[in-house]
């Protein structure tokens, strides 16, 4: 007799706790899984977005103070890109060298596929690449100095980049 | 008696378990890091202006604004034709010979960005910003004894 009531006494102790814990452990599980997968999506797409800024950034410092690789680069062997003479002196020859390249050589060089790359003066207009046409586009824009034969014409360098 | 005590144990373990998994997910969301904010790109615009107009003041004439107007300050001014090769050299003069030109100058000369900006040297205003969020950018230009630090300021 007392062993039967000591029995059921542990079973009756047992299963309710066993049952309760399944239950918040499982509903803990799911919240915390869910909200983890949320929280690494959302931070993969930060990441991007700043891979996507940071790159379109260090492509203007680029183009506006280095002369690139080989220094007096063509289109021909070009490896580095950059327009400098001077940092913010722009060399109007390699710009329409790089100007004459392909859209898929140009976008190698920018290291992305979506650009637009404009350069406005009051006398010169180049304008390379497409229009942008994704929901993630950055969009830079820097005072320079071209270089034509000697004369320095203030312009704008407006560059955009998405993917 | 025993009983109650296990319960109330599991109770609180259970407890210290959803708010210990509930504070974990709030600190580990506040900590995880953004991505590109608005500030961050106000910023970068003030900073790349004031790093672009320490490049261009210091090769720019007079060509950038009205040519007269150089006439002008070599006529009224101790500024000398000379010393007109760039608006960072003119500015200076002006500054040294405590010219009220110089900030006239310098003011036009910044009028022809974008962003509001001021210019100091060796921290005396010359240019004043009023601006929340600045970038700056600093260089130095030679005087007429020793090369004075030019400080420019942008922002909004």
């Amino acid at each position: 007799m007392v062993r039967s009531i000591s029995h059921r006494v542990k079973g009756q102790a047992f299963a309710p706790d066993f049952l309760t814990s399944v239950v918040i452990l499982g509903v803990m599980l799911s919240v915390f899984l869910v909200s983890w997968n949320s929280i690494v999506e959302a931070q993969i797409a930060d990441q991007s977005e700043r891979e996507l800024y940071y790159q379109g950034e260090r492509t203007m410092k680029n183009i506006l103070n280095s002369p690139g690789s080989p220094e007096n680069w063509n289109s021909s062997n070009v490896e580095v890109l950059g327009f400098a003479e001077r940092p913010h002196i722009l060399n109007r020859s390699k710009i329409e060298e790089f100007k004459d390249l392909s859209r898929s050589e140009k976008g190698s060089l920018l290291g992305t596929i979506g650009f637009n790359l404009k350069i406005v003066g009051d006398e010169v207009i180049y304008d390379m690449g497409g229009d942008p046409n994704a929901s993630q586009v950055f969009s830079f824009r820097r005072d320079a100095l071209l270089n034509r034969s000697g004369e320095l014409e203030r312009v704008e360098v407006r560059y955009a980049t998405w993917r | 008696m025993e009983m109650k005590g296990f319960y109330f144990s599991m109770d609180a373990v259970m407890g210290l378990m959803i708010i210990g998994l509930g504070a974990g997910l709030i600190s580990s969301t506040t900590q995880i890091s953004q991505g590109v904010s608005a500030e961050d790109v106000r910023f970068n615009q003030y900073s790349s202006q004031a790093i672009d107009i320490s490049y261009l003041i210091q090769e720019e004439d007079f060509s950038s604004m009205n040519k007269t107007y150089r006439e002008e300050l070599v006529d009224t001014t101790a500024l000398e034709t000379h010393q007109t090769i760039n608006i960072a050299r003119s500015i200076l003069v002006l500054h040294e010979n405590s010219e009220p030109e110089a900030s006239e100058l310098a003011e036009n000369y910044l009028e022809t960005f974008d962003y509001s900006s001021g210019l100091y040297i060796e921290g005396a205003e010359v240019v004043g910003v009023n601006a929340n969020e600045t970038g700056s950018s600093s260089f130095t230009v030679p005087g007429r004894n020793e090369s004075k630090r030019f400080t420019v300021v942008v922002g909004r």
